[in-house]
């Protein structure tokens, strides 16, 4: 069995460019902009369960919440979705991004994310989960 | 000649946070997509994405430059609205006709008048490259 031992993994033509074969045996995929930036899941205590270079956060009020990514993104271009288990109520609910066209509320630092119920009313969840991809910078 | 490393587990120079490269493979995600669909539908940042195309009012097809190997791939998304910040959310288009190995049609909702155009919808998908 092929096992190698490593701390960090660096381009030889691009230091931050290594292609990896894809499933079918062929393709390639770029490895840093395929992996997952930051990730996070948030119980209704506001207790981090686990997460990725997010480890902190601030509430902002109800299902309102802005992640703080501890190593910074390229820009603010980044791409967060986010699920969610509703609370005790049951039923459904949904996580959106945050803000009109001229929020800046997130940025190359923060990821803010919107979670909300079926009734169109933010509510704090009982999980709400997160997972940003993107550029580092 | 590009350099090549095969292996079939990463580990740390402690030998420990092992890893299979499978993991690696099938746990990146192999497409990401930001877009402003207000007015002209724009890219903001993307990665395996060659294309997109509006279909109308909250429709976007993104196209990809690289396949996926079958359809079985996991789609997620999420937008804001153009304005105010009530409840909104993507989900899969009308049919399975647009939704394919090389691109899927996400529509954005708003929840009290159906669809709506974002200034910022984004999107990601994870499964096997053809």
């Amino acid at each position: 069995m092929s096992e190698i031992l490593v701390n960090k993994l660096t381009g030889t033509s691009t230091a931050g460019s290594i292609l990896v074969t894809g499933e079918g045996n062929s393709t390639t995929t770029n490895l840093q902009q395929g992996l997952a930036k930051a990730f996070c899941s948030i119980e209704l205590d506001d207790t981090i369960l686990e997460s990725l270079n997010a480890t902190s956060f601030t509430d902002n009020g109800t299902g309102d919440i802005t992640h703080t990514l501890a190593s910074a993104m390229s820009n603010k271009n980044h791409v967060t979705v986010g699920y969610n288990i509703r609370n005790n109520n049951g039923g459904t609910a949904w996580s959106g991004g945050y803000g009109n066209s001229s929020d800046t509320s997130s940025t190359s630092t923060t990821a803010r994310i919107y979670h909300l119920n079926a009734s169109n009313s933010p509510e704090d969840q009982r999980r709400a989960m997160m997972v940003t991809h993107g550029d580092l910078a | 000649m590009a350099s090549e490393l095969r292996v079939n587990t990463l580990k740390d120079a402690a030998g420990n946070n092992s890893i299979a490269t499978s993991f690696v493979a099938n746990g990146s995600a192999k497409a990401w997509h930001h877009y402003n669909q207000s007015g002209t539908l724009a890219t903001v940042d993307s990665f395996n994405v060659s294309s997109a195309a509006d279909g109308g009012v909250g429709i976007t097809r993104t196209v990809y430059t690289n396949a996926l190997a079958n359809v079985g791939y996991a789609v997620s998304g999420s937008h804001n609205l153009p304005s105010g910040n009530t409840a909104s959310w993507v989900s899969g288009y009308d049919n399975s006709a647009d939704f394919t190995t090389g691109q899927v049609t996400c529509s954005t909702f708003n929840a009290g008048s159906g669809r709506v155009d974002a200034t910022k919808a984004m999107m990601s998908i994870h499964g096997d490259l053809a």
